[in-house]
Order: structure tokens, then C-alpha cells, then sequence
């Protein structure tokens, strides 16, 4: 796509914090990206700081596109029966942040379907029940990379 | 083999937005910030996981 991005992930330890969100807010970028739900130990938590962390996004950019993006697979979700909880709750926060944005008259929001960037079908590219491999962050970009180009009219 | 000094050179820096801001120190976020996030998301702010440079 020849951009440039900034890269704000820090691990596990990305919860949605709202200083990181303040921060956000001051750069000149074209485009947002939130993917951190899965950071977050329960839905509560990341309800909780999800829908905050947007509007914090929004008081300083309120024309940007921001495009928040549910869990991808986690490999264990296919024999935990708790960890497929956790995350379908998760990404149920997501999408119910996404329907409140929307609901209230932000055009500029998107969603994508962290199962779409990275499925069941794609369970070798991932390295440990929950980090992508190098094949899984590949087809991880290509995916959401064409997402970017028609929000951003790359293309 | 020539070393060149990021502090001395026409090297683009990218992925590290307040770079100039910090004073060319190595950090991912505003060095006010420190007080502000854990202990954890600091420690790995010093990492510059994403930052790029780039010859021109």
C-alpha cells in the first residue's frame, strides 16, 4: 500500500487506556485501527474501556475513519469451551460498540470481523492458541490491507 | 562498512511520531506519558517494535 503506519501495540498490555487514546487523538493520521480486545481479560473489562477509548478518539479527530476489529481465532477456542466464551463475549463488545457509534450518527466508523481476517481455516497460521505466525500476520495483512485501501480509496 | 549517526544524517524515521518530540530519544510514545500508563505499557513503549528507517 506504500503508507506509512504507526504501530501504538504493547503486547498484552493493551487494554484501552485512555491516556494512549488522548495520544491518538493528537496525531495527524488518515485512519485508525483498534484491535485490542483480546488483551482484555473479560468482556466486562473491555466493555468497560472500549466505548470510552472511542470517544476519546473522536473528541480530537472527528472525521477520521476508525475501523475496530473483533478477536481473531484463538486455536483453543475449538476444544475450551471457555475460551470460546471469552472470546465471542469480547467480540460481542466490539460489535456492540460499533451499533452504539453508528446508532448515534458516526458514519466514519467500520467494522471488521477479526474470524474473517483470521479463521478456523486458518489454524496453521497461528503459533500458540492466540499469536499469528509469520503465514497468519500475511494473510492477516493481505485481509485487512484491502479493507484499508477501499476506506482510505487507495484503490 | 560506514556507521551513520540517526542524530546526524538525512535518515527518514517512521513509526515513531514523536520522535523530535522526545529529543531523537527511542520511544513509541510522548516521554510525558510515562507518568500516565502502566509500568508495562512503558517498558514496552522503549521497544521499537513497528519503527522503521528508511534511506533517501
Amino acid at each position: 500500500m506504500n503508507i506509512d503506519f504507526i504501530n501504538l501495540g504493547f503486547s498484552g498490555y493493551s487494554t484501552g487506556d485512555l491516556p494512549i487514546a488522548k495520544a491518538m487523538a493528537s496525531l495527524d493520521v488518515s485512519c485508525y485501527v483498534l484491535d485490542y480486545g483480546a488483551n482484555n481479560t473479560t468482556p466486562r473489562n473491555l466493555e468497560e474501556a472500549y466505548i470510552p477509548f472511542i470517544k476519546e478518539l473522536r473528541s480530537g479527530k472527528k472525521d477520521k475513519p476508525i475501523v475496530l476489529v473483533t478477536p481473531i481465532l484463538s486455536s483453543d477456542e475449538s476444544w475450551k469451551l471457555d475460551v470460546q466464551t471469552r472470546k465471542n463475549g469480547l467480540r460481542e463488545v466490539v460489535r456492540r460498540a460499533y451499533k452504539e457509534c453508528t446508532d448515534s450518527g458516526d458514519a466514519n466508523i467500520y467494522l471488521v470481523e477479526g474470524l474473517e481476517l483470521l479463521s478456523f481455516e486458518d489454524a496453521d497460521g497461528i503459533v500458540d492458541n492466540n499469536h499469528p505466525n509469520d503465514i497468519g500476520f500475511l494473510k492477516m495483512s493481505c485481509r485487512l490491507g484491502k479493507v484499508l485501501q477501499d476506506i482510505l480509496k487507495l484503490t | 562498512m560506514r556507521k551513520v549517526s540517526l542524530l546526524k544524517s538525512n535518515i527518514e524515521i517512521n513509526g515513531m511520531p514523536w520522535y523530535k518530540h522526545n529529543n531523537s530519544m527511542m520511544l513509541r510514545l510522548s516521554y510525558e506519558l510515562e507518568s500516565e500508563v502502566n509500568s508495562e505499557v512503558w517498558r514496552l513503549a522503549k521497544d521499537t517494535s513497528g519503527a522503521r528507517i528508511r534511506f533517501s
